[in-house]
């Protein structure tokens, strides 16, 4: 029973040194709409592949500190950006920074995909709509009521025939 | 015992050869003998794996640490059901699970499908060259029965990743692959239908059935994976656009493509070659998740260890992509289509768009997913493409397409007058624009896009509800049945139809709750000492303190709050962090008070002073129980349409 007080409490002291250490020092006290809206915007740099705000490592606490630093110092966002890549590289940016030409292709190009798809259809469309003289196609056809009374029919000619 | 599990693989690798071998031979010399003995080699070859699997189960349920992979992923004090299904955790036994769900599936499609038995030998000629892909894998380089070098059996192991300890364990990867296996059987009768010449619709309504149980399970493994992400995590959300979570959203977006296209070459004959492409996309796309899980091109929590397999799994995707590529394109004078769409505005023509949506969000993901090996291989610089990309692109093609849900049913098949579109549009968009209106000024934040968002979902809502009303009016008049009566028989002897609406239904909860989490969750982040409280929208957290408790050989640390919701008293919530003697990192488990309103969702972040102070992670998370109920409710629309009988024949063919 000693034993295992014993190492409770050491497992206690243990885990405050671990978790306290990256959280010791005074948070400044920032725009926390601002920071959150910063923090949603990186990733987390020590590999885990994580986006920053699902992370709670100590790489990604020691980032949150940064960033809070940072925005007490009078840094805007923009500002913050720039000094997380100029570390860290693009990679720190949980999206492709349009200030890149290049990384504009990555927002654009699935909605031209979209548009060109489109307008392949509506070409499609163009070439197979068939401009039918037979009064069959003149008539709309509700499914619902078809449906219904398809099913009604069946069950009448089922039970008299 | 493992030479028992190796043999068994390395003995199913041979019976495989043969029975391709003798399904080829039987094809070409028509020999119904060596077609039989081909089949019983589809019997063997689950026989074979399901004993590898059962030992590797024995060795993980019994601890036995000198087998590798034993040692690697499990720990003596591991509950049962997480040494279990550690069968998964890592890479080699995955692939063992590929390999069994692929001999289940093969010997389901050999013995218990009827009335196709001459498509047998060739759809089972690719299914188990399929398997043999995995089972050569399994033997030769990721052999989940190695012993550790030196003939040592350590007395204990390293441990399951906490974050896998969660009953999500249990079913999300099992469903997801499910999913991911399943598609093998649609698209293997595709190829058969491709080599045999028989492009018509019969591979079609052969397969739908196994189609919409492969959606299903991958449905299932998705919301499984993002309730475990949910509630492990710790940051309040359910879906961080990781590149494997992708790579299982992108077959169920072509999936879902497929579904429904494939109604339209039921009816009209028409698409042929469209929904050929579709299911090898599909197919490939599933092989696409496994090979980035194990590649390491991607940075991925879901990343196995670079274990050299992904070389393999490119050279097998580039294989199954240029085989199918070539009897596509050989065939496609086959393919050509008979009818023409009479019209611009008719249900057809809404399918088309139904799938360039559902494609285009597919291929979004895809361009998103693979964006920074592109950009290394160009600028040679890596970026990141993650949540901020995925949501900005993703949110209107996935809001449009489920517009084009609520659209898609109030429009008849071949031609539709604006008169009647407009009649049938009239309530459901009328209701949705005074909902929205509504909505933008009760809720908090007057978020214009999430105003927007809700009115497209409910709009869709009321689609489907007046589409039962419609059908219950109709019925109701014709025979005079009260109206309970009316719906039960409505929906019985429709089930294809009212099913696809009750899957629908449940697609708009589990969207409803995604704007409601994504455009009005309200979050704090807030340090509070012993007795002060946490305020959030009309929640009051009062921290009573910082407690420990054993738990087995673990250590929990858990906080205790007491919870009051406009000053009366709901609770109390303990969200804990769980300290394992064999892993190095805590795992959070955070505390959920959920209603049908919203979640109230807490995650103890950090502490110091011996506990006397905390921080917290407190998020409402609007709607978010609809996910799940989303998810029952999309399950029993996919059995109710599955259900056999007269109720689930198809819908007439035009000529």
């Amino acid at each position: 029973m000693k034993r295992k007080v014993m190492r409770s409490a050491l497992v206690l002291i243990l885990i405050n040194l671990v978790v306290v250490l990256p959280v010791s020092a005074a948070e400044p006290v920032v725009n926390e709409e601002l920071f959150k809206e910063i923090e949603a915007n990186l990733m987390c740099t020590d590999g885990c592949g994580m986006y920053l705000q699902a992370c709670d490592n100590a790489t990604a606490q020691q980032m949150r500190q940064e960033i809070r630093e940072k925005l007490a110092e009078g840094m805007t966002p923009e500002q913050i950006y720039a000094y997380m890549i100029n570390i860290y590289g693009e990679e720190v940016m949980a999206a492709p920074p349009p200030s890149v030409p290049f990384n504009i292709s990555a927002w654009v190009t699935p909605f031209l995909a979209i548009l060109g798809g489109g307008l392949m259809i509506y070409l499609a469309l163009d070439k197979w709509v068939f401009n039918n003289e037979t009064s069959e196609s003149q008539i709309e056809v509700d499914d619902v009521d078809l449906a219904e009374y398809e099913d009604i029919i069946d069950e009448e000619i089922k039970r008299y025939y | 015992m493992a030479q028992i599990g190796y043999f068994s693989l390395l003995l199913a690798i041979a019976v495989s050869i043969y029975t391709i071998a003798a399904y080829i031979i039987a094809i070409k010399t028509d020999n119904c003998r060596l077609r039989a003995s081909a089949n019983g080699g589809v019997a063997a070859i689950l026989l074979l794996t399901t004993i590898a699997s059962v030992v590797l189960f024995y060795f993980l349920a019994t601890s036995d640490f000198s087998i590798k992979y034993v040692y690697d992923y499990t720990s003596k004090n591991l509950p049962i059901l997480y040494k279990l299904s550690a069968f998964w955790a890592g890479n080699a036994g995955s692939l063992l699970l590929w390999a069994w769900l692929l001999a289940i599936y093969t010997a389901v499609v050999t013995f218990l499908t009827r009335g196709q038995e001459e498509n047998i030998p060739y759809v089972n000629t690719i299914l188990v060259l399929n398997n043999l892909f995995f089972l050569i894998l399994l033997v030769f380089i990721a052999n989940p029965f190695t012993k550790i070098p030196g003939g040592m059996s350590p007395v204990e192991g390293k441990g399951l990743n906490p974050m896998l300890q969660n009953p999500g364990m249990i079913f999300h990867p099992v469903t997801l692959y499910l999913g991911y296996v399943g598609f093998a059987v649609p698209y293997a009768y595709a190829i058969a239908a491709l080599i045999t010449k028989k492009v018509g619709d019969t591979w079609i309504k052969v397969t739908r059935r196994w189609t919409v149980i492969a959606w299903l399970f991958l449905s299932l493994g998705n919301l499984y994976g993002a309730q475990w992400a949910y509630v492990e995590l710790g940051w309040g959300g359910f879906w961080a656009w990781d590149p494997v979570e992708n790579a299982s959203f992108m077959p169920w977006l072509t999936g879902t493509a497929f579904l429904h296209s494939v109604m339209i070459q039921e009816r009209k004959d028409m698409l042929k070659i469209w929904n050929m492409a579709l299911i090898i996309i599909t197919y490939i796309l599933t092989l696409f998740g496994t090979f980035l899980v194990r590649s390491g091109v991607l940075q991925s929590v879901h990343s196995f260890n670079n274990s050299g397999l992904g070389t393999w799994f490119l050279f097998f995707m580039c294989l199954a992509l240029a085989v199918s590529l070539y009897f596509l394109t050989s065939r496609i004078n086959l393919l050509k289509q008979a009818r023409q769409f009479e019209s611009y505005i008719s249900k057809e023509s809404s399918f088309l768009i139904n799938n360039l949506l559902l494609v285009g969000s597919a291929f979004a993901i895809l361009w998103g997913t693979v964006f920074p090996l592109i950009s290394e291989a160009i600028r040679g610089v890596r970026v990141t493409v993650s949540v901020p990309y995925f949501n900005k692109v993703n949110a209107p093609i996935l809001l449009a397409m489920i517009f084009v849900m609520g659209v898609c049913p109030l429009i008849a098949w071949r031609r539709s007058s604006l008169k009647n579109l407009l009649n049938n549009f009239m309530w459901p968009l009328l209701l949705a624009v005074i909902s929205g209106v509504a909505l933008y000024f009760y809720l908090p934040g007057q978020e214009l896009y999430g105003a927007l968002a809700y009115a497209i979902n409910i709009f869709v809502l009321f689609t489907i509800f007046q589409e039962f009303y419609r059908g219950m009016r109709v019925r109701h008049r014709a025979t005079g049945e009260a109206y309970p009566l009316v719906l039960i028989r409505l929906m019985v002897r429709n089930r294809r139809r009212y099913g696809g609406y009750i899957i629908h239904l449940g697609i708009i909860l589990i969207a409803l709750a995604v704007v409601g989490t994504g455009a009005y969750k309200q979050e704090v982040t807030q340090q509070v000492s012993v007795g002060e409280k946490i305020v959030i929208d009309d929640y009051t957290l009062t921290f009573n303190g910082l407690r420990q408790r054993l738990e087995g050989e673990n250590t929990v640390v858990y906080a205790d709050i007491s919870v009051d919701k406009g000053g009366t008293n709901i609770g109390a919530l303990t969200p804990e962090n769980v300290f394992y003697k064999t892993w190095d990192q805590p795992s959070s488990e955070v505390a959920i008070h959920g209603t049908l309103a919203e979640d109230l969702y807490v995650a103890l972040a950090s502490w110091k002073d011996k506990g006397r102070t905390a921080t917290f992670k407190v998020h409402i998370n609007p709607l978010m129980s609809w996910m799940w109920i989303g998810g029952y409710i999309l399950v029993l629309g996919t059995i109710f349409a599955l259900w056999p009988g007269r109720g689930s024949r198809l819908g007439p063919k035009y000529k």
